[in-house]
């Protein structure tokens, strides 16, 4: 009888402190989320200044403009990392075409806004490959710990549920791609 | 992960430092038995000095002491290479989940680089423009990594903590033997204490002359640890090792050395500001490793890496 209520008393211990480590850990994914997405919407946030200086020099280039202008809708639009993830690829495609348009342009190429406005992107790119890394090393700790014994027999019953990873690609190779001598 | 590490480490370090307080104590214990004999009270009493007054210094005085002497400036935003330089390490403190560290600037051409604060949010990292010179963006960045590791982990605290300890035990040393020796120190009181008292007094020169000696050895095995620790940390915040192999060849490669470093803050660079020669005797008190195997040590990570 005695033993018997040892062992529960160690296995509620045990169920007690699994859980407070899952709690750390969700918090934990929810700050570098958080982070992260500070950093894509601020890039998505410098799309209009970027397609007004690209109108006033390329004002024909329709299809790009209005591939950077959709890409960044939908971006605002998308909910959850791995959503967010794909759709900042496509943000990332759009801003390098439209960055590559200073090539064909060098009226565009010499605008003292459009360098700034790039030296902006490109900054604000290297703070999300780095936020991109906590994220996906805080969401990798979580789901090991999901995945693994004991936490994996209640864990899920007391309502954790399973981060997604960010793309590990997204959101830090759009205007970075293209570098403006 | 980093702070998963950082948990980890607050054992080695609390073990080192348990180390330290066994060495502080034999010291006053010598003190004691050779001057006042009050017994262990007395003792006691003296190692509370001696680690109160070291923790006192380190927490109030050493960041700006070690700016000081070392003439660093904060980063200056209207020079676009230092307006770089600050957002660089703002980007590499979000991978380690930190504040970002204050940015300092010492005009030298020697390259090198270290970080202070007593802790991560008080963090500062500091960089000579030789450094900057003759880095890429990807080496200054794990050297950023390197430094910031550095402050996740309170190596410098720590450094500053194992330094001035160091110094204390060596100044109560050199005065105590200088007494003992002017003096013949405290009289026994009588014939009839005997052997005891004799052997008591022995033990006590003797650790008084072998406390300076592992004070000594303890912290540059702390440094050198912590070297270890941060160029791995850097190549998990950057990904890349071979921009800190890349980073850690340019510090090799350059014979310059920093202008006004000295012995105390010496741990606190990326590179050991006094260039050894590499004997026995230079390996055992050097506070960094040896720049050949700290690449060695990250071309192993960096093949582990690769693979994942």
């Amino acid at each position: 009888m005695t033993w018997a209520l040892l062992a529960i008393a160690v296995l509620a211990l045990a169920v007690w402190w699994g859980y407070n480590r899952l709690v750390t850990l969700r918090n934990r994914v929810e700050a570098a989320w958080a982070d992260l997405d500070v950093h894509l919407e601020r890039r998505r946030a410098l799309i209009p200044n970027l397609v007004a200086t690209v109108e006033a020099y390329a004002g024909h280039e329709r299809e790009v403009v209005a591939a950077i202008a959709e890409a960044r809708a939908a971006g605002d639009a998308a909910e959850g990392a791995g959503a967010q993830g794909q759709a900042e690829r496509a943000v990332d495609d759009a801003l390098a075409r439209g960055i590559a348009l200073a090539e064909a342009y060098p009226e565009l190429k010499a605008d003292e806004r459009f360098r700034d406005l790039h030296t902006e992107l490109v900054a604000t790119e290297n703070k999300i490959a780095f936020s991109r890394q906590l994220y996906n090393d805080t969401v990798t700790a979580l789901r090991d710990r999901l995945a693994t014994f004991p936490t994996n027999l209640y864990g899920r019953g007391l309502g954790f549920a399973t981060p997604e990873l960010f793309d590990a690609e997204a959101g830090a190779r759009g205007a970075a791609r293209v570098m403006l001598e | 992960m980093l702070y998963e590490q950082i948990d980890r480490n607050r054992w080695m370090t609390i073990g080192l430092f348990a180390l330290f307080g066994v060495v502080v104590f034999a010291l006053s214990f010598a003190v004691d038995v050779l001057f006042l004999g009050t017994g262990p009270a007395g003792a006691a009493v003296i190692a509370a000095i001696i680690v109160a007054v070291a923790f006192g210094f380190s927490w109030f005085a050493a960041d700006n002491v070690v700016l000081g002497t070392v003439g660093a400036r904060p980063a200056d935003a209207s020079r676009p290479a230092e307006r770089e330089l600050v957002e660089l390490v703002e980007s590499v403190s979000l991978a380690a989940g930190l504040p970002a560290p204050k940015v300092y600037v010492i005009d030298d051409p020697a390259p090198n680089a270290f970080a202070t604060g007593r802790s991560p949010s008080k963090g500062v990292v500091a960089f000579t423009t030789g450094l900057l010179e003759k880095m890429d963006r990807p080496q200054v960045e794990a050297v950023a990594a390197h430094e910031i590791s550095h402050i996740a982990n309170r190596d410098s605290m720590i450094g500053v903590v194992a330094a001035v300890l160091v110094g204390v035990v060596l100044i109560i040393c050199r005065m105590a033997l200088r007494m003992l020796f002017f003096t013949g120190g405290r009289r026994g009181g009588g014939r009839q204490q005997g052997n005891a008292q004799a052997i008591m007094l022995l033990v006590g020169i003797v650790a008084l002359v072998l406390a300076p000696v592992f004070a000594y050895l303890l912290r540059f095995a702390v440094s050198r640890r912590r070297e270890s620790l941060a160029d791995a940390n850097a190549v998990r915040l950057t990904r890349n090792p071979d921009a800190m192999i890349g980073a850690l060849e340019v510090l090799a490669g350059d014979d310059t050395q920093v202008d006004f470093a000295h012995g105390l803050s010496s741990h606190l660079w990326i590179e050991e500001p006094e260039h050894s020669r590499g004997s026995w005797l230079d390996r055992l008190t050097a506070t960094h490793p040896p720049i050949p195997e700290r690449i060695e040590a990250l071309r192993a990570i960096a093949g582990d890496a690769r693979f994942r």
